[in-house]
């Protein structure tokens, strides 16, 4: 049992991405109710503007690999400031139009966007994958009976710094307040006098914006290449569909319940690596035929 | 009714003279005709679950699943694959009717969800069993018919008219009133005295053993598969996309939707310059036809040529679009 | 609608067979020498777009460099070589029916191509139904070498899977490692390879100690890693894709595994690999290295970096070179349109490939018409790829 404190520790840091890809997802979800099929693209559009930097910061401005902090200190707000206009963008001009219209038409929207995204990807920026040689990646740090990656610690604080900030956004400013009462009952917060139309662009500029910037974490993680989008966007419509519906808080759990999960299973269990995607989904399931409506009750 | 009935039977006989017309000695012309009618059974099948309001991600995997078992009963009972397709017929319709009873309470994209996380448990499965499926290496039997495309074309055709009988037999039926109350609001449905447990498995059900026949036909036409390409999600994909493009809910519209998108498809990937990016212009065609003609092009037709549009099977009066969407009020 | 589905079905048809006819001749890109004699058309197979892009465009550039260099010299007898490509999506269906497109409608002299086992499975039916002369580059599962047993027409260049291993395992057996832990890629490549070094390495005296397998692109190993490192193994085998290698190296260090061999065999490693540092070390198989010490190979690198302004990606590019060389020179041989003589001159192939051997078609297990039979193994040395088994191209020794 020596692997088990490994194995938590592992699954508890992996769960921290997790949270912030997955974060993004359940604010339009769960403001909007709209279903982004293309979230992932915006994670892998993210991802690649953290590797630019990197590459802008390592090669023609000669900081070499140890860039990697700077990375992500100057990515993240950089990849989200530039997703939050791309989202409030295609709000405006897609999905806006669709509000009124059936589920099906959103989900075809996004679907249909997340192919030409990626496509669009494919033939822009070419098929091959990248890596970044982030010096900091591989430099290893003792925490108590195991050894972690800088950059996996990395990953797991700023994460959860990042989802807790957004938490405080909702739970404390106006603006979040507003998306809150929103995501509960439109026509109450019509009612009430929230400009509606402002705060479903807000929303999604922030959930694009939340993408990005697990995109630029995800430099330090795995190659960087066009597909990228597909490897997360099943994962963190998971961890929403547990947490439930516009249960936004809920998120934090559900991505923690399925990091340790994982780990859990890939360690423990016989032949755990290579079936673990499709345990993971036969967890799903079997969450979802005992509560139709997630793990937590929707609140606000 | 009729007129629709007699319009479809028309274009039965259209269908089935095209090998007359010298198509039928252009193999490569064949097969893009085997697989249309593939596609658009597989995209008939989807369109009637969607009238009951449901996002179904698992019909790639009823395919995959009716691919296996053909292939399975040839290597384990020298089953010939025209005997393979009742039982993948009944091996769908079992499987369907369990998972239809376990997702009757999920809506939405929960269902969506649990049904995509069941295609992928399917994958999983015939994954790691490589001494029953051949696993990764995947399986393998003779070609249908000896390969002779036409012979397999009139065997594609039958199993369109199966999707076709179960998209019009829905459609003109008391079923019809059910699926379409069941979409706009479970509840009222249920008060208004529609069965909706029973309504929702049975075409559930109905619509998975199409898919799967779709599947067990894919197989020996193709002679070989794996649990990769048997159960690609991109199949899901392209069961949905069709309809959708085409106009939900409707026969007409799958079967548009399948020719228009799959021929489009087919002359990207070989035309300059779309050579490379025919798959960008796809997203970019779906995105705009949601945006700009939601009710597909079938919608298009209706507005434009009502006369067309009336031979099509027209929409009943005060018709429901679709459940509304998101989850407030 | 059923007019207008006839129409649109009729449209849809006559627009795919335009597409065949018209699109093809139309891309088949320039640089032909100006001469009056009918093009010789020849056909590809490659997964330009979808997950293998990357490495069918290397293909195609491979290609694209040898017949340029082809019709520069003239051509096959005075006639410029034309090559059609076609893109199988890496969907079985869809290479059937470029199949179908190239050998029905193109009519094309030889169909050349091929990177997926899977994809190249559909296929068998097909060709054995045309039997059309086929020089193949890709496919190496054994399924399908059986699939083609007694098809003379049928020409394979790259090593079978079986071959890959013997390479694999000849190259263990020289080193002095006797415990191997495996971790392999679920898929049909990596299951294919791990089974046969679990058979064989026993057989010489080598023990595999744990097994283990994962879903390619996870990115997260630890636990699998931490079995296998439980399991006291020194060496380590490991079958995955290119994105796979640097987290698992990556989170090998983090649980504090230092096997003393690591030998990975992807197809390809991931680009600038070399350079990261948990590359240091690691060995691998590989039919080509941009660092080959081989003048054909030498002559190729340069030439392709002149035409493309970057290196080679992967030893595809390299492997499509040679398979238009010796079709166009066997063309040379025997003329169009006559396949008996094809094969024989196919058969008489004695080329100085840029792959490094000479290539010469030779029986394999199961087909008349095998290519290449042997990979190298190279370890990474200070950021270079140095060979270091077989003795006899080795630029270095194991470290």
């Amino acid at each position: 049992m020596e692997a088990l404190p490994q194995t938590l520790l592992f699954g508890i840091l992996r769960s921290g991405l997790y949270a912030l890809s997955a974060l993004g997802l359940a604010i339009s979800l769960g403001v909007i109710g709209v279903v982004n099929f293309a979230h992932g693209e915006f994670v892998m559009l993210g991802a690649y503007l953290g590797f630019w930097l990197y590459v802008v910061l390592s090669g023609p401005l000669g900081l070499g690999p140890e860039v990697s902090p700077l990375v992500i200190v100057l990515g993240i707000p950089l990849s989200a400031i530039v997703l939050f206009a791309l989202g409030r963008g295609i709000f405006r001009f897609t999905l806006r139009p669709l509000l009124g219209r059936r589920e099906l038409d959103q989900m075809l929207l996004t679907f249909g966007l997340a192919i030409l995204v990626q496509n669009l990807a494919v033939i822009v920026l070419s098929p091959q994958a990248l890596d970044a040689n982030l010096g900091w990646r591989f430099e290893l740090l003792p925490v108590g009976p195991v050894s972690v990656t800088y950059a996996r610690l990395a990953a797991f604080a700023v994460s959860m710094a990042l989802v807790v900030g957004v938490y405080a956004l909702l739970a404390r400013s106006q603006l979040g307040k507003q998306m809150r009462a929103v995501a509960q009952n439109r026509l109450g917060a019509q009612v009430v006098g929230i400009n509606v139309d402002r705060v479903y662009e807000i929303a999604f500029g922030l959930s694009l914006a939340l993408a990005g910037a697990a995109g630029v974490m995800y430099v330090f993680q795995t190659q960087v290449s066009p597909f990228l989008g597909l490897a997360t966007i099943l994962k963190a419509f998971s961890i929403v569909v547990l947490a439930g519906l516009g249960n936004l808080f809920g998120v934090l759990w559900a991505s923690l319940l399925l990091g340790i999960a994982e780990q859990l299973v890939s360690q423990y269990v016989p032949g755990g690596a290579a079936l673990r995607d499709g345990l993971f989904f036969l967890i799903i399931f079997a969450v979802l035929v005992v509560r139709p409506g997630g793990l937590r009750r929707a609140h606000g | 009714m009729r007129r629709e009935l007699a319009a479809w039977a028309a274009f039965l006989v259209l269908v089935a003279a095209l090998p007359l017309s010298g198509i039928g000695s252009d193999r490569y012309l064949m097969l893009l005709a085997n697989v249309m009618l593939m596609f658009m059974a597989l995209a008939l099948s989807w369109d009637v679950v969607a009238r009951t309001g449901q996002l179904s991600l698992a019909h790639g995997a009823f395919f995959g699943l009716g691919a296996y078992t053909v292939a399975l009963g040839h290597k384990y009972a020298a089953l010939h694959p025209l005997l393979g397709l009742p039982l993948a017929a009944l091996a769908g319709a079992l499987v369907a009717l369990a998972l239809g009873i376990v997702t009757l309470r999920l809506r939405g994209i929960y269902f969506a969800i649990a049904t995509l996380a069941f295609a992928e448990v399917l994958r999983t499965v015939a994954l790691q069993l490589p001494d029953l499926t051949g696993g990764p290496v995947g399986i393998s039997m003779p070609p249908l018919f000896d390969g002779d495309r036409v012979a397999s074309y009139y065997l594609a055709i039958a199993i369109f008219v199966a999707a076709l009988a179960l998209s019009l037999g829905v459609r003109h039926s008391r079923a019809h009133y059910a699926v379409t109350a069941i979409r706009a609001n479970e509840t009222v449905a249920a008060v208004m005295g529609v069965n909706v447990v029973r309504t929702k498995v049975l075409t559930f059900t109905a619509s998975a053993v199409v898919a799967t026949l779709a599947g067990a036909f894919y197989m020996p036409f193709i002679t070989h598969t794996d649990p990769h390409d048997a159960f690609d999600i991109s199949r899901s994909v392209a069961a949905l996309v069709f309809p959708i493009f085409g106009g939900l809910y409707t026969t007409a519209g799958p079967v548009l939707g399948t020719v228009v998108l799959r021929a489009f498809e087919e002359y990207l990937r070989v035309t300059p310059p779309w050579k490379e990016g025919y798959q960008v212009v796809y997203g970019a065609v779906i995105v705009i036809a949601v945006l700009f003609i939601p009710r597909g092009v079938l919608g298009l037709v209706q507005r434009y040529a009502p006369r067309a549009g009336a031979l099509l099977g027209r929409r009943p009066r005060g018709s429901v679009p679709g459940t509304p969407s998101g989850p407030r009020s | 609608m059923r007019r207008i589905t006839a129409l649109l079905v009729a449209a849809g048809l006559v627009a795919g067979a335009c597409g065949g006819g018209t699109g093809p001749s139309a891309q088949a890109t320039s640089a032909a020498p100006t001469t009056a004699a009918k093009p010789i058309k020849l056909g590809a197979i490659l997964p330009l777009t979808g997950p293998s892009a990357a490495t069918g465009q290397d293909m195609k550039d491979g290609y694209e460099l040898a017949r340029e260099q082809i019709n520069a010299a003239g051509g096959v007898k005075g006639a410029p070589v034309e090559v059609v490509y076609e893109d199988d999506k890496n969907d079985p269906a869809t290479a059937v029916g470029s199949f179908e497109k190239l050998v029905n409608s193109e009519k094309v002299e030889v169909l050349m191509g091929g990177l997926a086992s899977t994809i190249t499975a559909a296929l068998i039916e097909p060709a054995k139904k045309a039997q059309v002369p086929m020089a193949w580059t890709g496919a190496a599962a054994t399924t399908v070498e059986k699939g083609f047993e007694g098809q003379d027409w049928f020409f394979h260049y790259h090593p079978w899977e079986y071959q890959n291993a013997e390479s694999g395992l000849a190259f263990l057996k020289s080193t002095p490692y006797k415990k191997f832990a495996i971790a392999h890629e679920d898929g049909l490549f990596g299951k294919g390879g791990a089974d046969l070094n679990k058979a064989a390495l026993p057989q010489q005296g080598q023990e595999v100690v744990a097994t283990e397998a994962f879903k390619t692109g996870s990115t997260d190993f630890t636990a699998l890693l931490n079995r296998l490192k439980a399991s006291g193994a020194e060496a380590f085998l490991v079958v995955p894709f290119a994105g796979d290698m640097i987290p698992m190296l990556t989170q090998m260090r983090e649980i504090g595994w230092q096997p003393k061999l690591i030998y990975a065999s992807p197809p390809s490693f991931p680009p600038n690999f070399g350079q990261s540092p948990v590359a240091e070390g690691v060995a691998g198989l590989t039919l080509w290295t941009t660092d080959i010490p081989a003048e054909a190979s030498k002559k190729f690198v340069a030439d392709f970096q002149k035409k493309y302004s970057k290196p080679p990606v992967s030893y595809w590019s390299a492997l499509a070179y040679t398979n238009l060389v010796t079709v166009a020179d066997a063309l040379k041989k025997s003329g169009t349109g006559n396949k008996a003589a094809w094969i024989k001159a196919m058969e008489e192939t004695n080329y100085a490939s840029p792959i490094g051997p000479t290539l010469k078609f030779a029986p394999s297990q199961t087909i008349k018409h095998q290519g290449f039979t042997r990979l190298v193994s190279f370890q990474w040395q200070g950021g270079k790829q140095q060979i270091v088994f077989p003795a006899e191209l080795a630029t270095a020794k194991l470290k």
